[in-house]
């Protein structure tokens, strides 16, 4: 019975291992990962953005900035983290506005 | 010898996933950036420019993982764990989803690099043989080549020594006088303390209360690792839960202390040391998270073993 318990754990333990480790192939569904777990917070939310136009999905990533920039301005936040989400949801949107209208 | 090929097959199973073409690693230069790459981290350089793609880099993070395993397998039976419970707990160490971001992260080698010096120290230390010193500074050095957070190794070596009941006094005094070398070189308790740029500084009592909630989300992931994530919300948990968790800590540490000539208390004792200096130390907008829980993770795969005939 004891060895049928260690056998289940270990196997649990590479289950979950296996599954997390396929989050890890590329940033995008990682980040999502996250965002979904912390979606009040605008980091998470910054990479999403990153990893969409990285995937060509340039409307979608140009919501996904947007969507950092506003959570960027709940009340929880820090000042520090604010500043630099805006600054660089905001980089990347002008950046995408660019590529969008040299196609 | 069947069960370890078992153990081992089952490993590279789980982190199979890793070896699909990824870009991961070297695309993205914030996780890479050779600027934060100080000269104190020469090793890790040093690795990195023998891997030229990101799954040889991922291969080199796993077979060094694997190298920790045996270490820790090796320690549990120098501490007097049987051959057979060692090698489960080990194992059980080896594919836990926590240490998924130390392998397939870029900044994880430094981390896992860390965690061998560190072995190798604290495994002579608890072998006591003729020579053990020597081995004893092998590891710190190759810990502190690795990463400044190598530095816990000061003060494991003589706990461990107490726990065993060895001479110690000694031993105690060279790490002492070491960790105040150390933090002379860094340049001063003021530069270890403020890593961060001094706009995005906290209070150092906001600091200890968000690391003590990190600290103990993490160690209760380590029991049920479900709902994992690269980057929690630490800034939404509320005042009255960070302050229980500062106080459950320093409850843990307590306990532990008292317990400390037990497996279970050398080990938690362990997590604690290892993660003390991260209570103190504000690394740049970035709270404890699971790559840097590796080393202080051992110290739990310690504590859930069980020596032969009792504690």
């Amino acid at each position: 019975m004891g060895k049928v318990v260690v056998l289940v754990w270990l196997c649990a333990y590479a289950y979950l291992t296996h599954q997390y480790a396929q989050l890890w192939v590329h940033p995008l569904p990682l980040w999502e990962h996250a965002a979904k777990i912390a979606p009040l917070k605008p980091r998470p939310w910054l990479h999403v953005g990153i990893g969409l136009v990285l995937a060509g999905r340039w409307d979608e990533a140009d919501a996904a900035f947007v969507r950092a920039a506003d959570v960027a301005m709940l009340p929880h936040v820090s000042t520090q983290d604010r500043i630099i989400t805006n600054d660089i949801a905001g980089q990347n949107r002008i950046a995408l506005r660019r590529l969008v209208n040299a196609r | 010898m069947l069960a370890r090929l078992c153990g081992a097959a089952l490993l590279m199973l789980a982190y199979s996933t890793l070896w699909q073409p990824a870009t991961w690693v070297y695309n993205d230069r914030s996780l890479v950036n050779p600027t934060t790459i100080t000269m104190r981290r020469s090793l890790e350089q040093t690795t990195w420019a023998m891997t030229s793609t990101p799954r040889s880099a991922r291969l080199l993070n796993l077979l060094l993982h694997s190298c920790n395993v045996l270490l820790v397998g090796l320690l549990l039976y120098r501490l007097g764990v049987g051959d057979r419970v060692a090698s489960i707990v080990a194992l059980a160490w080896a594919l836990h989803p926590l240490h998924v971001e130390t392998v397939a992260y870029a900044a994880g080698r430094s981390e896992l690099l860390a965690a061998t010096g560190i072995l190798i120290a604290v495994l002579a230390t608890a072998a006591n043989g003729r020579g053990w010193g020597v081995w004893a500074l092998l590891g710190i050095g190759l810990g502190l080549a690795a990463k400044e957070s190598a530095i816990v190794v000061l003060a494991l070596i003589p706990f461990v020594r107490i726990s065993l009941g060895y001479r110690w006094r000694l031993t105690a005094t060279a790490c002492g006088a070491a960790i105040v070398a150390a933090i002379v070189w860094f340049g001063g308790p003021e530069h270890i303390i403020n890593q961060e740029i001094y706009s995005a500084q906290i209070t150092m009592s906001e600091w200890l209360l968000i690391q003590s909630t990190a600290a103990m989300r993490l160690m209760w992931l380590s029991i049920v690792p479900i709902r994992q994530t690269i980057d929690f919300d630490y800034d939404l948990v509320s005042h009255g839960v960070r302050v229980i968790c500062v106080i459950a800590l320093l409850a843990w540490a307590g306990v532990s202390w008292r317990m400390r000539h037990t497996l279970i208390g050398i080990g938690l004792v362990w997590t604690i040391i290892s993660i003390a200096p991260r209570l103190v130390v504000q690394t740049p907008r970035s709270y404890l998270n699971e790559h840097q829980f590796y080393t202080p993770s051992i110290g739990l795969a310690l504590a859930i073993a069980r020596r032969k005939g009792g504690a």
